[in-house]
C-alpha cells in the first residue's frame, strides 16, 4: 500500500506549478514584484524600519507558500482557491510602496517628475490593461443584455410561474433582473445542452433524452437558429415572439 | 418626477455609503483612537464596524433564515443605535476630520489634483462601463432574490427552485458562512435601488473609493510626507488598472467585480489588515489596535468563506516576525487571538456539521 502522506508529497510539485502559473500570469508583472521586494529588502535605508518590514513581512508567506498549498489539498479546499493566494503577496501595494520610495529618494523636481513618469511606464509595459477588452458600453442601467430585460419582462407577462429552458447568456442574467423566472438548468454543462442536442445527429432521441431528466418546461429561449426552429416545431414548439437574437419558443398545443 | 426619485435614491446611497459611516467611524477614530483621526480612516473604520454589527446579526440570520424584513429591521435599529451613540458621543468634535480636510483643500496642489483625477478616472470606468462575469448567475441573484421575494436563501440561485427546510444543494454553506449578498440585499432594500443596479453600479461607485482610503492610509503609514502620499496613489492606480496579468490578481477582482465579496476581501480587507498588522509590529500590539483587528476579522468574514484561508494565514506571517525580531510570544499569541473569528469561519467550513445542525 503507497503511503498516503508521500503520494500527497509527490503531487505537490504539480500543483505549486498550476498555481505559480496562474499567479504569474501574463507580463513581467512578477518580475517587477520581485525587483520591488528586494528594493524593500535591500536598498531601502536602515532607517526606514516601515518599508522594510513590508518586504520582511512578505518573505514567510513566500517562503511557507508549498506549506499552505499542501495544507489546503490535505483539508479538500477547492483547487481554484490556491491562486487567490497571490492576494497575500500584496503586489499591486509594494509595487507602490516600492516606486513611492526611489521616486522620493531623488533630488530636483524634474527628476522626481521623470521617475514617476518611468515607473508607470514600466508598469504598463509589464502589465495588462484591465481597461481594454473587459469592459463594454452598457445600454441599462442594470448593465444586462436589452434583449434579458424584454425576455424577462415577456415571460413575466405572459408565463408568470412558468419553467424555461434559456440559452448560456441570458441564463446567466435574467435571474438577477427578475428572481421569480424559474430555470431548467443552472450554469455549468446544462447551459448549451439543448443546443447541442438539437445539432446531434440522432438529435430527436438526445432531446427527449433531456426532456425526460429535466423538470418539466414551458419555455424555451435560444438564439435564433433556423435550423433549431425547424426542429423544435417538429416536436411541438412554436416561435412565439422573436426578441432581438433569440426566439422564445411555447409549446404549438399550449400545455 | 424621475428627477427627483433619482436625486432622493442617490442621496439614500450616498448617506448610507458616506455620512452613516463617517459619523459611525468617528467614535472609533476620534473616542477609542482605534487610528490617526482623519476623513479617511473615519470612512473605512466606520464602514469595517457597520459590516461588523451587519454580519453578527446576518450570520444567524442567514442560518435561521427568518423573512428578509426581519433581517432589514434588525440591522437598521443596530446601524441607528451606532449612530446615536456616535452622535451623543462626540457631539461638535465629529466636524473636526471634516474641518481639517475642508482646511486643506484650500490649498490646491498639483499633485494632489492629479492623484485624484486619476482615482476618479479608473473608478469611473467600472461604475459607467459594464464587465460580465459568470459568477454573478450566484452572487447577484442571491441579493435580487432576497429583495424581490423577501426570503433569505429561500430559492436556488440558479433554477429558482424554492430551497425548503434544509439548504443543501440549493445554497452552499460558504453562502451561510459569508452573507455578503445580504448586505448587497440590504443596501439594494434601504436605498430602492434594484440590486443588479447597486451590485453593477453603486458599489463600484463606493468600494472603490473605499479601497482607495485604504490605500491612503497604507500611504500615511509608509510616508511622513504628504507629497509621497500622493505619488504612492498615482503608482497604485496604475498597477492596479494594469494588474491584469492574470485573473486571480488583485486588481482585476477590485476593478472588475467589486460586487462579489472576494472582491472586497482581496481589495479593501487584506491590505487593511496588512497595514494594521505593520502598525502593531512597528508600534507595538495594544488593547486599540486588537479591538480594531478584531473587528477588521469579524467583518472581513462576512465577504467570504475564503477569509479562513487568507486572513489567519497573514496574521500569523506576522506572528512569525514578532517572534523572530521582538522575541515575545504572549504579543505573538494575543496577535494570533485576533484572527478568532476567522479560525471559527474556518471550523465552520471543515466541520459544517459542527455549528450548521439545521443543514441537509
Amino acid at each position: 500500500m503507497p503511503n498516503p502522506l508521500l503520494t500527497e508529497l509527490a503531487q505537490l510539485p504539480n500543483v505549486l506549478v498550476w498555481t505559480l502559473q496562474r499567479n504569474t500570469g501574463e507580463g513581467f508583472y512578477h518580475t517587477l514584484w520581485l525587483l520591488a521586494l528586494l528594493y524593500c529588502l535591500i536598498l531601502v535605508r536602515r532607517d526606514d524600519g516601515r518599508l522594510r518590514l513590508v518586504g520582511m513581512a512578505l518573505l514567510p508567506l513566500l517562503a511557507g507558500w508549498p506549506l499552505i498549498v499542501w495544507l489546503c489539498r490535505h483539508y479538500g479546499v477547492y483547487r481554484q482557491y490556491y491562486p487567490r493566494f497571490a492576494w497575500l503577496l500584496m503586489v499591486e501595494l509594494l509595487l507602490a510602496a516600492a516606486g513611492a520610495d526611489l521616486v522620493r529618494r531623488l533630488r530636483g523636481g524634474w527628476r522626481k517628475t521623470a521617475a514617476l513618469l518611468a515607473l508607470i511606464a514600466s508598469i504598463g509595459v509589464c502589465g495588462q490593461s484591465l481597461f481594454t477588452e473587459r469592459f463594454f458600453q452598457r445600454s441599462n442601467p442594470y448593465k444586462i443584455l436589452d434583449e434579458t430585460i424584454a425576455v424577462a419582462d415577456h415571460l413575466a407577462e405572459k408565463h408568470p410561474g412558468a419553467r424555461a429552458y434559456i440559452t448560456r447568456e441570458i441564463n446567466v442574467e435574467i435571474r438577477q433582473y427578475d428572481a421569480a423566472v424559474l430555470l431548467v438548468s443552472g450554469r455549468g454543462a446544462a447551459w448549451h445542452q439543448l443546443e447541442q442536442a438539437l445539432t446531434h445527429d440522432q438529435w430527436r432521441d438526445k432531446v427527449s433524452q433531456l426532456m425526460n431528466r429535466w423538470k418539466p418546461f414551458e419555455i424555451i429561449v435560444l438564439t435564433h437558429v433556423t435550423d433549431y426552429e425547424e426542429k423544435l416545431n417538429q416536436l411541438g414548439w412554436q416561435v412565439e415572439k422573436r426578441i432581438g437574437r433569440y426566439d422564445v419558443y411555447s409549446r404549438i398545443d399550449g400545455t | 418626477m424621475l428627477i427627483v426619485e433619482l436625486g432622493l435614491k442617490a442621496a439614500l446611497v450616498f448617506s448610507f455609503f458616506f455620512i452613516i459611516p463617517y459619523v459611525v467611524g468617528c467614535l472609533p477614530v476620534l473616542r477609542w483612537k482605534w487610528y490617526r483621526p482623519g476623513v479617511a480612516s473615519a470612512l473605512v473604520f466606520g464602514t469595517v464596524l457597520l459590516w461588523a454589527v451587519f454580519y453578527v446579526i446576518a450570520g444567524p440570520c442567514a442560518l435561521f433564515r427568518p423573512p428578509f424584513f426581519v433581517l432589514v429591521t434588525l440591522v437598521s435599529v443596530a446601524w441607528g443605535l451606532c449612530v446615536l451613540v456616535s452622535l451623543v458621543t462626540l457631539g461638535k468634535k465629529i466636524w473636526e476630520p471634516l474641518r481639517s480636510l475642508g482646511q486643506r483643500l484650500r490649498r490646491p496642489a498639483l499633485l494632489p489634483t492629479l492623484a485624484v483625477t486619476c482615482i476618479i478616472a479608473t473608478v469611473a470606468v467600472p461604475v459607467f462601463l459594464k464587465h460580465q462575469d459568470e459568477d454573478d448567475a450566484f452572487y447577484v441573484v442571491l441579493a435580487t432574490d432576497a429583495v424581490q421575494s423577501g426570503t433569505i436563501h429561500g430559492h436556488a440561485p440558479y433554477s429558482g427552485d424554492p430551497v425548503g427546510k434544509s439548504l443543501g444543494a440549493g445554497v452552499s454553506h460558504e453562502r451561510v458562512l459569508a452573507p455578503f449578498h445580504l448586505l448587497v440585499a440590504y443596501y439594494a432594500a434601504m436605498t430602492g435601488v434594484h440590486p443588479a443596479i447597486t451590485a453593477h453600479t453603486v458599489l463600484p461607485a463606493t468600494l472603490i473609493p473605499l479601497a482607495f482610503a485604504v490605500y491612503l492610509l497604507l500611504a500615511r503609514f509608509l510616508f511622513p510626507a504628504r507629497e509621497d502620499h500622493w505619488v504612492f496613489l498615482l503608482i497604485m492606480c496604475a498597477t492596479l488598472v494594469f494588474g491584469g496579468f492574470s485573473p486571480w490578481a488583485g486588481g482585476a477582482f477590485l476593478l472588475l467585480r467589486i460586487w462579489q465579496g472576494k472582491a472586497v476581501l482581496a481589495g479593501i480587507f487584506l491590505p487593511l489588515l496588512f497595514l494594521l498588522l505593520m502598525w502593531a509590529v512597528s508600534e507595538g500590539l495594544d488593547k486599540r489596535l486588537w479591538c480594531a483587528l478584531f473587528t477588521v476579522v469579524l467583518a472581513a468574514d462576512l465577504t467570504t468563506a475564503m477569509t479562513f484561508l487568507f486572513v489567519p494565514t497573514l496574521v500569523a506571517a506576522f506572528c512569525l516576525i514578532i517572534l523572530l525580531r521582538q522575541r515575545r510570544m504572549w504579543s505573538a499569541l494575543v496577535l494570533l487571538a485576533a484572527a478568532l473569528p476567522a479560525l471559527a469561519q474556518g471550523l465552520a467550513y471543515r466541520y459544517p456539521a459542527l455549528f450548521l445542525k439545521y443543514f441537509a
